[in-house]
């Protein structure tokens, strides 16, 4: 019984299962495909702040799992991370340092710097040296000015004008090589991202869709969900709607769900039995 | 061996949306790879009302994590005296999924829910390590996810009425089923609404 309380009491990570795994793994067996974003993800800095973006697709090996991705996660007001490779890495690693900056901001009543986030998510992702396959890029605003960093599985970091990650990294970053400049305006920005993007949501097979946009400033963000759809799913050109009754049913049970009645309200109508005509 | 595990036991489940409806079908085979060992395991459990979770992959990972997440769903309902909503209960299994990121359970799994008051239709899909997925329209896991991906495109669209809701459900998974030799033996059907939840039991190649 105390073995199971235990159970819910502790937080991280559960070894349990690893030594039954290793046994089947040593018997020939191969380990399931996992989700990952094989994505594209970029971010750059202009004028007065950031712009993001970031495709929506989902693989587990070629099969596309989930076309509508959100790449792009907050970690705070001010701050916002993209993820690329291990889908769960992502999603956890980014909500485990969005709830540790929210503390920290509550603990020392300032807005959170970007430079905190890439410091504490690196040097959680070295302690794991490298298995928790999270490639980000942290983005975000403070009271330092604007700044984009890349983190990589190990705990490297590199804090940079401009970023682009994932499968689809190198294409997009060939696009904003050419045209980067140091403080650009936000159409400028805007349509350079949206270019780097586009360029790989075409050419890699494991990016697609639509491409996400964040534009990041000191007084404002602006959401674009989508910026824009590069490839919409192609019309069905049938209704293949099934008449009621095609498929056999061996048995049916109903089972009603019960629910209680909380409010209830009559209102009379006054005199009506004239004025009806049923004709 | 040599196999992937996660054909070792064979199984599908597949979930869908309509208008204030959600339907989930699983297929009915256990199986020790070849061998078909029994013809009534369904992969279907509920968390409530108007929850629902199916988990498709090592049948004894099937059973520990819909028991370790029935113990964290009622200790939950205790200590906050209130019923679970489908993205509380998802959450709490890719949270459940994702400790064991290093020694991960071989299981996939899909998540339905209904909000009653609202209507609003939630499913959800996992993959082994609790990867977190979208509010999604169409969701499948299992041996014979890849053909009922294609059909389910098919036949789904928006805004689907229960009746409509359960033919389309059931023919992506007869005939997603029937080009896979690991799942199959019959499937059971789970279509809920806001006021009840039918449950029907298909007739299907027996092989």
């Amino acid at each position: 019984m105390s073995a199971i309380a235990l159970e819910q009491a502790t937080g991280g990570f559960n070894f349990d299962n690893c030594r039954r795994n290793e046994l089947l793994l040593s018997n020939g067996v191969l380990p399931g495909k996992i989700h990952k974003t094989g994505t594209t993800i970029a971010a750059l800095t202009y004028k007065d702040g950031v712009v993001i973006a970031a495709d929506t697709r989902c693989t587990a090996g070629t099969m596309i799992f989930d076309d509508n991705v959100l790449k792009i996660h907050r970690l705070s007001d001010n701050i916002y991370a993209l993820g690329a490779g291990t889908s769960a890495d992502c999603d956890f690693q980014t909500r485990m340092l969005e709830s540790q900056l929210e503390l920290l901001k509550l603990n020392q009543d300032r807005q959170v710097r970007v430079a905190t986030a890439v410091r504490k998510i690196q040097q959680h992702l070295f302690r794991y040296q490298g298995y928790l396959g999270a490639y980000l890029i942290i983005v975000g605003v403070d009271v330092t000015g604007s700044h984009i960093a890349t983190v990589h599985p190990h705990g490297s970091i590199a804090y940079l004008p401009f970023i682009a990650s994932g499968s689809g990294g190198y294409t997009s970053l060939s696009v904003i090589e050419d045209r980067f400049k140091p403080n650009m305006t936000e159409d400028e920005a805007k349509k350079l991202v949206r270019d780097a993007l586009y360029a790989s949501t075409t050419t890699d097979l494991y990016s697609g869709s639509k491409i996400n946009m964040f534009v990041l400033t000191k007084e404002k963000l602006d959401k674009f969900l989508p910026y824009e759809i590069v490839a919409a799913r192609t019309e069905k050109q049938n209704d293949y709607t099934l008449a009621k009754g095609t498929t056999e049913v061996l048995s049916t049970t109903v089972k009603k769900i019960e629910f209680d009645i909380v409010n209830e309200k009559v209102k009379t109508t006054s005199g009506g039995h004239e004025a009806m005509e049923l004709a | 061996m040599g196999d992937d595990i996660m054909n070792y036991n064979g199984g599908v489940a597949v979930a869908m949306k309509g208008k204030e409806c959600v339907a989930i079908a699983c297929d009915k085979r256990y199986g020790v790879q070849n061998k078909t060992i029994a013809t009534n395991f369904t992969k279907i459990y509920q968390y409530g009302d108007y929850c629902f979770v199916a988990f498709c992959g090592l049948a004894t990972d099937v059973q520990t994590v819909a028991q370790r997440l029935k113990f964290r769903t009622n200790l939950y309902e205790l200590r906050e005296q209130r019923k679970l909503k489908p993205n509380v209960l998802y959450n709490m299994l890719t949270n459940l999924l994702y400790e064991r990121r290093f020694g991960p359970y071989f299981i996939f799994t899909l998540v339905i829910g209904l909000d009653p008051k609202t209507g609003e239709t939630f499913v959800y899909d996992s993959d082994n390590i609790g990867a977190v997925s979208d509010n999604v329209n169409l969701a499948t896991v299992g041996t014979a996810s890849d053909y009922i991906f294609g059909l389910g495109e098919l036949f789904f669209k928006p805004n689907m009425n229960p009746d409509e809701l359960f033919e389309a459900t059931s023919q992506s998974l007869l005939n997603g089923v029937d080009r896979d030799s690991a799942s199959g033996w019959g499937a059971v059907v789970y279509v809920v609404e806001k006021d009840k939840v039918t449950v029907r039991e298909l007739k299907g190649r027996q092989d």
